[in-house]
């Protein structure tokens, strides 16, 4: 059961700006999507077509409706600025039939019940950018679409909107969110879908994500005493040809870079049984890390688009 | 009509919290009529002005100001909401376009019916008043409010800039006020000036507001508002299918 479905979306602005060209997926309930890629590559064209605030030019997206409404933040501040912080919210809610008791919950959640009677025009940006929050999460809804909710907001109140959307997804809702944290878009969401000039370069889950786009696992090993001869040369001999090796100047450890689908297992089966370890570490390629080293500039000509087969 | 009425009630509630800016609503029209009545009023030295007495002339013309006024705080009502995201918000939980053009035309058709009333009281007050006619043109001027509303509406859903609306309000709302019939007589004017005036829709709804005082029927002042009001509904119709729920106005 899909519960949006984004079907061969293109989107060319007035200016004659392509700013989506094709871009097809689609989500099940209870997901958490990740909209990533670099500042233009087309996200929040994206998220504002699946919101319905603009219109493609071409394409469709289905949410279904039996499931119940969407709700959504844009990525620019669009706040009534001469209501205040509650009245903000409370305009959602009293359209959606929400009670008030969850105007209250949201406005406690997101920190703002101290400034809930200010108008929005003297409140921080970062309180604003709650405010645009708390008005996507007081009401229920089947699919949220928030863009880049947790930019201007501080580190411990970001993980807690991030939170917030897991536990919506893990309750059933569809999340789709962008943002440029990937670290907490790792943590917390469990699909990606990457965007690179317009066009989907890939939509799977995370951490398939991650293994596709070659992470690598770097595993470091101290040894109880120097290497003796003829290592660590003899180490060189029995590498695999994707692992790197780098052994320390004296001899009492090593650390070898392999593909991340290796597993540490046949890191250990590889070390000879001689050599007493006394101390292995590994250190895993994030989200953020293989994002950097291969889609953080753009890319000149299409790659192959990777979807889950 | 629930959702209607719940959506004016956050127009009305944003004009109170902005009660500050919102105060030259309160203040012009009284302000005009007062300068107008025991002002100019002595220029007219007692002469009748189209069949009626100045005070009455200039009442209405003061009655039709609200209504123009109306119409660009309207359209700029809905030039803010579809900037500020009120408009996605409601059309995005279900919230119609005639429920969101029913809460526009609530909020904004009270607000200038208190207007029209402050006038009419004042009118009463300055001991120049003729109670049943002052009330069958302030009656007739909150219908025309009605339609200025709604053009202001229709106007606000092709506002996606703040320069594009100041531009509309400082280039239109003088010229409209200034080229109708509200504060004097257009028979003694240069020929443009009654053609201008003859393609303003103000000039029949002045005419429109005044027919109380006058003895016959306003034949041309209907019949020029049934066409007004055909247009705007045009405009509403076109309107309604053609926007983007936001505008790409910024801040």
């Amino acid at each position: 059961m899909r519960s949006l479905t984004v079907d061969q979306i293109t989107k060319l602005y007035r200016t004659g700006t392509e700013a989506l060209s094709g871009v097809s997926f689609a989500v099940e309930p209870g997901t958490m999507l990740a909209v990533v890629g670099h500042n233009g590559a087309g996200k929040s064209t994206l998220l504002n077509i699946v919101s319905g605030l603009i219109r493609p030019t071409s394409g469709t997206v289905t949410t279904d409706a039996r499931r119940g409404r969407l709700m959504w933040t844009p990525q620019r501040t669009m706040v009534d600025w001469s209501l205040t912080v509650r009245q903000n919210i409370e305009l959602v809610a009293r359209l959606t039939g929400t009670p008030g008791s969850s105007v209250d919950r949201v406005l406690e959640l997101l920190d703002l019940d101290k400034v809930q009677s200010r108008q929005a025009e003297y409140i921080s940006g970062g309180q604003l950018q709650r405010v645009q929050i708390g008005r996507a999460l007081v009401a229920e809804a089947a699919v949220y679409v928030l863009d880049e909710p947790t930019a201007g907001l501080d580190p411990a109140a970001g993980e807690l909107v991030m939170e917030h959307l897991r536990e919506r997804a893990a309750a059933g809702a569809t999340v789709l969110v962008s943002s440029h944290d990937l670290d907490a878009v790792e943590r917390t969401a469990s699909e990606l879908v990457l965007l690179d000039e317009g066009r989907l370069r890939a939509h799977l889950p995370i951490q398939e994500f991650v293994r596709r786009a070659g992470a690598t696992m770097k595993v470091n090993v101290v040894f109880a005493e120097p290497m003796p001869e003829p290592y660590p040369d003899r180490l060189d001999t029995a590498l695999p040809p994707e692992w790197t090796l780098q052994t320390d100047a004296d001899r009492t450890g090593l650390s070898v870079q392999v593909p991340l689908a290796t597993g540490l297992r046949p890191v250990l089966a590889w070390l000879p049984p001689e050599l007493q370890v006394q101390d292995l570490s590994a250190e895993k390629q994030s989200l953020r890390d293989v994002y950097l080293a291969r889609y953080a500039e753009r890319t000149p000509t299409p790659e192959s688009v990777m979807v889950q087969q | 009509m629930k959702t209607s009425l719940t959506l004016a009630r956050f127009h009305l509630l944003s004009v109170w919290n902005w009660r500050t800016s919102h105060l030259s609503r309160v203040i012009e029209a009284p302000a005009y009529f007062l300068f107008m009545v025991t002002g100019l009023n002595t220029l007219a030295a007692g002469t009748r002005i189209e069949g009626m007495a100045y005070d009455d002339f200039a009442y209405a013309g003061v009655l039709v100001v609200i209504a123009i006024r109306a119409l660009f705080w309207c359209m700029g009502d809905v030039a803010n909401d579809r900037k500020w995201g009120v408009y996605a918000v409601a059309r995005t939980t279900d919230v119609s376009f005639p429920q969101y053009i029913g809460s526009i035309l609530a909020a904004n058709t009270l607000v200038a019916s208190v207007q029209v009333a402050a006038i009419l009281v004042l009118k009463q007050l300055l001991g120049r008043g003729n109670p049943v006619q002052d009330l069958r043109m302030a009656g007739l001027a909150v219908l025309v409010c009605l339609l200025t509303v709604l053009t202001g509406c229709a106007l606000g859903f092709g506002i996606n800039s703040y320069s594009k609306r100041d531009l509309m309000t400082s280039l239109f709302s003088l010229p409209l006020v200034m080229t109708a019939p509200l504060f004097y007589s257009l028979d003694d004017l240069p020929v443009f000036m009654r053609v201008l005036a003859a393609v303003n829709p103000f000039t029949y709804c002045v005419l429109l507001v005044r027919s109380p005082a006058a003895d016959t029927f306003p034949t041309q002042a209907v019949a020029g508002c049934l066409v007004a009001a055909l247009l705007v509904a045009g405009a509403l119709y076109l309107a309604s299918g053609r926007h983007e729920l936001a505008s790409n106005e910024q801040g």
